[in-house]
């Protein structure tokens, strides 16, 4: 049986997709800041947070359940249903 | 990157803040995910022994291009 | 290798975090069942090092999977800091014939005669020598504290599995004093405790910092973090742990080798 040979190699051409459209300030937006569970991230979101407050937005805290995998769909889902825009921190 | 891009797919803009030594994984993710354009800001690398003041400023000095990348138009 | 594959691309095994983590993050492949034999893995003499066709070419394969087709190369996506000569291949049979223990696939609910692979994220060896010790308790003792730096000197307790690799002489010790897996599993970790005083210097655990500082902290966070093969040669009291793979929240994953054809020896 002759063998077939497959790439190892994912060569997929990815079609590069839009980001949601800015608003021109984030004064009066709800910004969902989220915490990936790093050390010294929650740190570093409270000084952002007060940040963006002192820039007129609204802010909520959020955090994923571990730095290592991606947020479940269900965090997701509820930070797009309360935020207007997210802010995740701290990758290092 | 993960996180920002299902986000950006809801509606929602959203920017991610990394040490700088990891922007070519970050770039190459994004790139994985099919959003290139995917935004994340890079603050210097290490953060882990910065005092609290040190750490403020990092946030300080990023600020302006965590706003830019929130509210500036997309291409 | 279809097996490993689908163990590690099981979402519980959180194979991507160990992809791009900077920590060591090697996936250890673990060979249970008759497919050992019929396809000539190792689990004697070398059983951690090269040597046998069939335990590299699956590691490699799996790592190839992760680098190639995940693209998690050194440098983009894989960040490791210092990586280890397991990311090139990492896998290994036991020997369940000359363990005095059910085998770890048994242990995890198959049956003696299936063929398993299980994936377990780990970090390099490390040796263990005891050449000397006359009890089951005191080569117990050396073994478990033998762990004690592993992962990171005080940052105890961990939570994730340490993959101790007991060499047959000193399987045999156990055999001989009627020790089950159990037994010496719950000795080594009742043996690591150190006061929550003695561990904070550097990087400790919140658990250490919030502790009294008389606190009996163990190494473990209990018991079943210990996972224990046998496999090595017949000569030489050389055992070894596996540090493990920490904060991917992953589970050790197990799947059935699936075969088309009799597995002949």
């Amino acid at each position: 049986m002759a063998a077939e040979y497959v790439s190892p190699f994912d060569d997929r051409v990815r079609a590069a997709e839009p980001l949601a459209p800015r608003p021109a300030s984030v004064a009066g937006r709800r910004v969902v800041l989220l915490n990936i569970r790093k050390n010294r991230g929650a740190e570093f979101l409270d000084r952002m947070e007060a940040l963006l407050r002192a820039e007129g937005a609204q802010t909520a805290r959020a955090a994923k359940e571990i730095f290592s995998k991606p947020a479940a769909l269900g965090l997701i889902d509820e930070i797009a249903g309360q935020a207007d825009l997210v802010v995740e921190a701290l990758a290092d | 990157m993960c996180d920002l891009v299902h986000l950006e797919h809801r509606g929602i803009p959203a920017v991610g803040v990394a040490t700088a030594p990891f922007a070519d994984e970050a770039i190459e993710q994004a790139r994985l995910l099919g959003m290139p354009g995917s935004r994340v800001v890079y603050i210097p690398h290490p953060v882990q022994l910065l005092s609290a003041g040190e750490l403020d400023r990092r946030a300080d000095d990023i600020f302006p291009a965590v706003l830019a990348a929130l509210t500036q138009p997309t291409p | 290798m279809v097996a490993a594959a689908r163990a590690a691309l099981d979402p519980a095994f959180n194979l991507h975090g160990q992809a791009v983590t900077t920590q060591p993050a090697g996936q250890l492949v673990v060979v249970n069942g008759p497919v050992r034999e019929a396809i000539g893995l190792n689990s004697g003499m070398g059983a951690l090092g090269p040597g046998f066709r069939a335990n590299l070419t699956i590691g490699r394969a799996l790592r190839l999977l992760v680098t190639l087709t995940g693209g998690a190369m050194p440098g983009t996506l894989d960040r490791s800091t210092l990586g280890w000569m397991g990311k090139v291949g990492f896998c290994i049979a036991e020997d369940e014939e000359v363990s005095p223990w059910e085998p770890l696939h048994v242990e995890r609910g198959f049956a003696a005669g299936q063929s398993v692979v299980t994936v377990i994220g780990s970090d390099a060896p490390l040796s263990i020598s005891d050449h000397r010790s006359r009890t089951p308790e005191d080569l117990a003792y050396v073994l478990a504290w033998a762990a004690a730096s592993t992962w990171s000197t005080n940052w105890w307790p961990l939570a994730e599995p340490s993959v101790f690799v007991i060499c047959p002489e000193h399987a045999e010790m156990f055999r001989g004093a009627g020790w089950t897996k159990q037994r010496l599993r719950e000795f080594m970790f009742e043996a690591v405790h150190k006061p929550a005083r003695e561990l904070r210097r550097g990087e400790t655990t919140p658990f250490v910092h919030a502790a009294g500082p008389g606190t009996q902290v163990p190494k473990w966070a209990s018991p079943e973090a210990i996972v224990l093969l046998v496999a090595g040669g017949e000569a030489g009291r050389y055992s070894a742990v596996l540090g493990p793979c920490t904060g991917m929240g992953f589970q050790i994953v197990s799947r059935e080798v699936e075969s088309r054809w009799p597995l002949s020896t």
